[in-house]
């Protein structure tokens, strides 16, 4: 049975996500695709190959203890400027693993957020064309 | 969601046919339509959902996570990773590619027949089989004009004095929008047709052999609904589950040799072109123009330039990202492929996917370094303003000049190749050094087991390659038949 409040790697996962679209859009509120984009991410998870899927969990796992040392809280319960910070060091490291597992959610953020940004240009083309 | 056009039949928990075909991708459609048109009671056994060909939206996100293996996420790990994409669904690769279309170049099959000894194999012994293919799945160049981003490739090509054609595709362009002639539209209907059963969500975990038949441990997984074991009892298997699962599947009923050895790739290297006016019109028909100058080392095309694969392609270079919000209309997805990387194919304990490993000689590298030289010095000449390589080592390129200072190798370890095709996992021939079927996909000492898909082709196509799948299916099938499968 699943416990009523997300598992420490849904939430990571959730803040990690909602992280990445306040970097690519940090002029914007991103906060109306969030569901969509981080939905998509669940679903991409699920379904990729398990020993992928079981590397990343350990990984993410990983990414959200690690300010533990520093700040007494995990990832997910960070400030935004703080977890700003954290992706860029991560994003910018030199051990391939980092750089990997910010690489993978921030591809699969980018295709969730656009698909989502090319959705709503559908829709507005179509009430154009209607009125 | 509209209804899918095949019928599925209801899974039981034991099934009997004569002959059972796992896969329904373009080698298990057109290999199950034949048996079942020579009269053999046929199972037609896929893993993917049975979906409509137009659900959901092509290249959108639903379809990839419906429509592809694993949500597109497979990667051949190595010092200079290869991620790949297989479909997995009723249909299988040619329900979500673009279905571009060739038959095999003759120097391909002629070197397949000097270097692994496959009999029977020439252009002019397959030519029937691709002629019987095209007459059920329909092969049409585009009548109208093409698109833009496609013209703007040929056009380059042809400001350089470069080799270019347009490429024709199983579509049949007649009607509303036309209709694409994936397996699902063309060859599983016919199959059922003649009377063939298919099932759906269904994966074949194991085969072994049990008083003379075949058994397959397989577990059905509906969309709605628990999962159940189901067992099959079949005399031949046709193993048709794409040049990945083919051989995994082999390798855990036993079957090991030359077997998920020598996976092969067509590498691919994106740019993002931009233009200063617009290229990229949604109601385009999919792009169609190819060079190939430079064939066999390389050649290049244009891809699917929506917003999401343009952000995809630039996700690499964060400063730049934010055009693709206002800009997209002026870009365009090009690339250049290659035929580079060799890839085994393991089971891992305790997991049910498959690991891949690739390497990448010397040779690999220069070449996929020196294609995306060509390919910028196309788009230049066809007047591109900037060109993003997606791999982000490589700078913005606006000039010749730029070009230049480019490096003679892909840098090792960028994370930057992508394939949609993969082959020759299993390849067939009479040389049984490096093979592991005979020249018609009969495993070796395994009586009545027969590969049916990519796996069997001996190396790359160079050209896309689905149109050589089907015909080398069809060849075989063929074959077995006329022969009582002896």
């Amino acid at each position: 049975m699943k416990s009523k409040s997300p598992q420490l790697h849904e939430k990571c996962v959730r803040a990690l996500a909602d992280t990445l679209v306040r970097m690519e859009r940090p002029e914007k509120d991103g906060r109306e695709n969030m569901v969509s984009v981080v939905g998509f991410l669940f679903a991409t998870q699920a379904r990729m190959p398990d020993h992928l899927r079981f590397a990343f969990r350990i990984l993410t796992l990983v990414f959200d203890a690690w300010p533990y040392a520093t700040t007494g809280k995990p990832f997910h319960r960070l400030d935004l400027p703080r977890r700003i910070d954290q992706v860029e060091r991560w994003k910018r490291s030199r051990l391939a693993f980092r750089q990997g597992l910010i690489a993978f959610y921030r591809s699969f953020v980018i295709f969730g957020l656009y698909s989502e940004l090319s959705k709503q240009d559908a829709d507005r083309g179509m009430r154009a064309k209607q009125d | 969601m509209a209804c899918a056009r095949n019928r599925t039949e209801p899974v039981i928990r034991e099934m009997v046919a004569e002959v059972a075909v796992i896969g329904s991708g373009p080698g298990g459609a057109v290999t199950a339509m034949l048996c079942a048109e020579a009269g053999k009671s046929v199972l037609l056994v896929e893993e993917g959902q049975n979906l409509p060909l137009h659900w959901p939206e092509h290249f959108s996100r639903d379809e990839i996570l419906h429509k592809y293996r694993n949500a597109g996420v497979n990667v051949a790990l190595g010092s200079t990773q290869i991620a790949y994409v297989e479909g997995c669904c009723v249909g299988g690769g040619s329900e979500v590619n673009r279905g571009l279309y060739y038959r095999t170049p003759s120097y391909v099959l002629d070197a397949w027949r000097k270097d692994f000894d496959v009999r029977y194999l020439s252009s002019d012994e397959l030519m029937p089989h691709f002629t019987e293919c095209e007459a059920i799945a329909r092969v049409e160049y585009l009548p109208c004009e093409a698109s833009a981003i496609s013209k703007r490739l040929y056009e380059g090509a042809m400001n350089l004095g470069w080799h270019a054609i347009e490429a024709p595709r199983l579509y049949s362009y007649g009607g509303r929008g036309g209709s694409k002639q994936s397996m699902s539209e063309t060859f599983v209907p016919r199959f059922l047709k003649a009377g063939g059963r298919l099932i759906a969500d269904t994966a074949v975990r194991r085969l072994s052999r049990q008083e003379g038949k075949w058994r397959l441990d397989a577990i059905h997984t509906p969309t709605h609904g628990p999962s159940q074991r189901v067992e099959i009892s079949a005399d031949k298997v046709f193993v048709a589950c794409g040049a990945v699962q083919t051989p995994a599947l082999l390798r855990r009923s036993g079957l090991r040799k030359n077997i998920g050895n020598s996976l092969r790739f067509h590498p691919m290297l994106k740019v993002v072109a931009e233009f200063d006016y617009e290229v990229n019109d949604p109601g385009d028909f999919d792009p169609v123009h190819q060079i190939k100058e430079f064939e066999p080392h390389f050649g290049m095309g244009c891809s699917i330039s929506k917003q999401p694969m343009l952000a995809l392609t630039m996700a690499g270079r964060p400063d730049c990202l934010a055009y693709v919000e206002h800009r997209w209309r002026r870009m365009g997805i090009y690339y250049v492929q290659t035929t580079g990387g060799c890839a085994t194919i393991r089971n891992l304990p305790f997991f049910r996917d498959p690991l891949v490993r690739v390497r990448h000689s010397e040779w690999d590298l220069h070449h996929y370094a020196e294609g995306l030289k060509r390919l910028s010095e196309a788009l230049l000449a066809a007047g591109a303003i900037a060109i993003y390589p997606a791999a982000p080592e490589y700078p913005v390129l606006r000039s010749m000049a730029d070009l230049r200072k480019l490096p003679e190798n892909l840098p090792n370890g960028s994370g930057n190749l992508t394939s949609v095709h993969v082959f020759s996992s299993c390849p067939m021939g009479e040389n049984e050094a490096l093979c592991a079927t005979d020249s018609f996909g009969r495993v070796r000492e395994a009586d009545g087991l027969y590969i049916a898909d990519a796996s069997l082709l001996c190396g790359p196509t160079i050209v896309n390659p689905q149109g050589t799948v089907m015909a080398v299916a069809h060849r075989n099938a063929t074959h077995a038949i006329e022969n009582r499968f002896a």
